[in-house]
């Protein structure tokens, strides 16, 4: 304990990051490399490594049909999400940058996904969305069984979550929108420039910093997305919303599949890794001033 | 190229009527083909707001704005064909030195090539050739300043409007700049209407200067005038560097001769007839006497106009000083020649100059002998 106190009193910088160290390595170090580990085994049902099968795990992945379905699922419901809530969060924020009354109250409403909870979101969804009950058929006439019909589950689930994830791309693009100097505009209205070419050679272009951060974050929260497909359709009608962490969950914790999971997870993964890589070197070339 | 008219023109940002209060009142000027109109005044005091009506960032809350005879209150700014260079720059952070200049055309649809042409013309201008490629946030200030002013005359507008340009830079780059732009006028011939509170500026750049208080005009008229007959006291005390001194007093007739009489008895004898005129008109009432610090002598022939003081301190400013005095009724500032004597603590006899003085109404504060109408 002595030498303890003595080496932080040394000034050991590495000492003062032991408590970060401890957090990290219970809740993030150790289950990743656990995941890893498992995804060599096959597991009994309380989740533990019986019986080392190599890449088996993988391979039978890649031989699975679900699994490109749970892959492709997920790649449609990411760009649908992205892009959704990318939009509402940037119309949202040019249409609040300008000052009118009640702007607070829009300002507020705009926000308010980020604070609801994506399963509570998904709750009232369902009654909305409710072929019987719910206000949209009412609302449009229509007579369609949103959840339950696979043409239109995945985009059901997609526009809940793209709406969710507005909330947060709303203030992340005012912030942006703040940091463009107003006297650009000024020179802009003088110069001749409509509202139309001030949007796209300078709002756009000032917003490209923090568009390229608001993308990296959207596209991994998208496919992170859970509770909404967990409540809304888990998973179905037959495989149509099984997205990769759906698939996952139910592998993990339906099946006993911990090992398939496992493996599933770390595919997931690299994934996220390898686009993000992407995107930073992408970022070089084209964000820039 | 064209002339401006502004008529009775009122900003106010209050929206009922009653409760107004004017930022710019009654601001009337017209301002004439290829002139340099500068307005100068204190911060706050409306003059970069009457710019911005002109440009139209600004609504007009009252009054009428002609450009080429034509009313243009609710015409957008882009179609009052102006061009404007702003105070911090305002360059597109986003596109290169070429882009900016070329900017306004190109929102305009000019082809490519006549652009083209123009951004290499006006960068040759400018000696700006091989920053083209440059993005602002690579610049210096002086070399923005000229980015700046390069795109604003790509086109060739019907006027040029410029809020503090040279604010931004340090002094010698700005001595540099106001030559420039005092060569880029002549060359262009285009109006130009400038907004500064540096009085160095606005004395060596405008061919009329326009002096505002309070959102209210002062005077209008050429820099020498706007000196040499400042149309009232605030005219006179914020044009000139040091300011013009100032003394509180009565007319009154000493021995036959019209005299000024300081508050604490000091007498000043005026000459010839306005002597008369002060005489006739302000015997036995206030009056502000103003002297230039130019317009003290250190020769003192013993006559009826001297003024004793103690130096407070003194600043030497190469060529000449400038001593502070405490006289018995104010302090004064005085340009004398650098071999005049006297260091801080020493007492000093200066004779003003009276031909020179300026008589102010102790009431109004108007320029007594003020000679020229108001625009």
């Amino acid at each position: 304990m002595n030498r303890f106190i003595e080496k932080l009193k040394q000034g050991n910088a590495y000492l003062y990051l032991i408590p970060c160290f401890l957090i990290f390595g219970v809740f993030l170090f150790y289950p990743f490399v656990k995941t890893i580990y498992l995804s060599f085994y096959k597991t009994d049902k309380l989740g533990q490594a019986k019986l080392f099968v190599g890449a088996e795990n993988y391979t039978d992945l890649f031989t699975s049909e679900a699994f490109y379905n749970s892959l492709f699922v997920t790649l449609i419901f990411v760009v649908i999400v992205v892009v959704g809530s990318m939009l509402i969060g940037l119309i949202a924020a040019v249409l609040c940058s300008k000052a009118f009354p009640g702007i607070r109250f829009f300002s507020t409403s705009y926000a308010l996904p980020m604070a609801i909870a994506s399963s509570g979101a998904a709750m009232i969804f369902k009654i909305i969305l409710n072929p019987t009950i719910g206000i949209l058929n009412k609302l449009t006439g229509l007579d369609i069984n949103w959840i339950n019909d696979p043409k239109y589950a995945l985009i059901c689930v997609a526009v809940l979550t793209a709406w969710l994830n507005s909330g947060i791309n709303f203030l992340y693009f005012s912030a942006g929108l703040g940091n463009i100097d107003d006297t650009i505009y000024e020179r802009a209205s003088v110069d001749g420039a409509s509202a139309v070419q001030k949007f796209f050679r300078l709002t756009l272009p000032g917003l490209s910093p923090i568009m390229f951060y608001t993308l990296v974050v959207n596209i991994i929260q998208a496919f992170q997305s859970f509770g909404q497909v967990k409540i809304l359709t888990q998973g179905g009608p037959g495989e149509s919303t099984n997205l990769i962490v759906y698939s996952i969950y139910r592998d993990a914790f339906f099946n006993y599949k911990f090992g398939s999971a496992a493996a599933q997870s770390v595919v997931l993964f690299i994934i996220i890794m390898l686009l993000t890589l992407v995107m930073f070197r992408v970022e070089k070339k084209g964000v820039k001033y | 190229m064209s002339d401006l008219f502004l008529k009775n023109v009122c900003k106010s940002y209050e929206k009922k009527q009653d409760k107004a209060q004017y930022a710019v009142k009654d601001f009337t000027l017209k301002i004439e083909d290829g002139e340099f109109v500068i307005f100068v005044g204190p911060s706050g005091c409306g003059k970069s707001t009457t710019l911005r009506m002109i440009a139209g960032l600004e609504d007009i809350t009252g009054g009428e704005l002609w450009i080429d005879g034509k009313l243009c209150n609710y015409v957008e700014p882009g179609e009052r064909d102006l061009s404007m260079v702003f105070q911090n720059y305002a360059l597109y952070p986003n596109m290169n030195v070429y882009d900016n200049m070329a900017f306004s055309l190109s929102v305009r649809k000019v082809p490519k090539k006549e652009i083209d042409k123009k951004v290499h013309e006006t960068a040759e201008i400018l000696g700006l050739e091989s920053l083209l490629k440059r993005r602002p946030g690579e610049l210096s200030g002086g070399q923005k300043q000229r980015v700046a002013i390069g795109s604003a005359i790509m086109r060739s507008p019907k006027a040029f409007l410029m809020d503090e340009p040279l604010s931004n830079l340090d002094a010698k780059l700005r001595s540099q700049m106001r030559v420039e732009l005092a060569k880029l006028h002549e060359s262009l011939g285009t109006t130009m209407i400038y907004v500064t509170h540096d009085q160095t500026e606005a004395m060596t750049l405008g061919t009329k200067i326009v002096v505002m208080k309070d959102g209210i005009i002062q005077q209008a008229d050429s820099p020498k005038e706007v000196y040499d007959n400042p149309a009232n006291m605030f005219v006179a005390g914020f044009i000139g560097s040091p300011s013009m001194n100032f003394f509180n007093g009565r007319i009154r007739t000493y021995a036959g001769m019209p005299v000024f009489e300081t508050v604490t008895g000091e007498r000043l004898e005026i000459p010839g007839s306005r002597g008369k005129v002060l005489e006739e008109k302000y015997r036995n009432k206030w009056v502000i006497l103003g002297i230039r610090p130019e317009h003290f002598l250190t020769k003192t022939d013993g006559s009826g106009s001297c003024l004793t003081g103690e130096i407070t301190a003194r600043e030497m400013l190469g060529a000449e000083s400038i001593v502070y005095l405490k006289t018995a009724a104010e302090e004064a500032a005085a340009r004398v020649p650098v071999e005049t004597p006297g260091k801080p603590g020493d007492k000093l006899t200066l004779s003003a100059d009276m031909e020179r003085a300026h008589f102010f109404d102790g009431h109004t504060n108007e320029n007594i002998f003020y000679q020229g109408g108001r625009q």
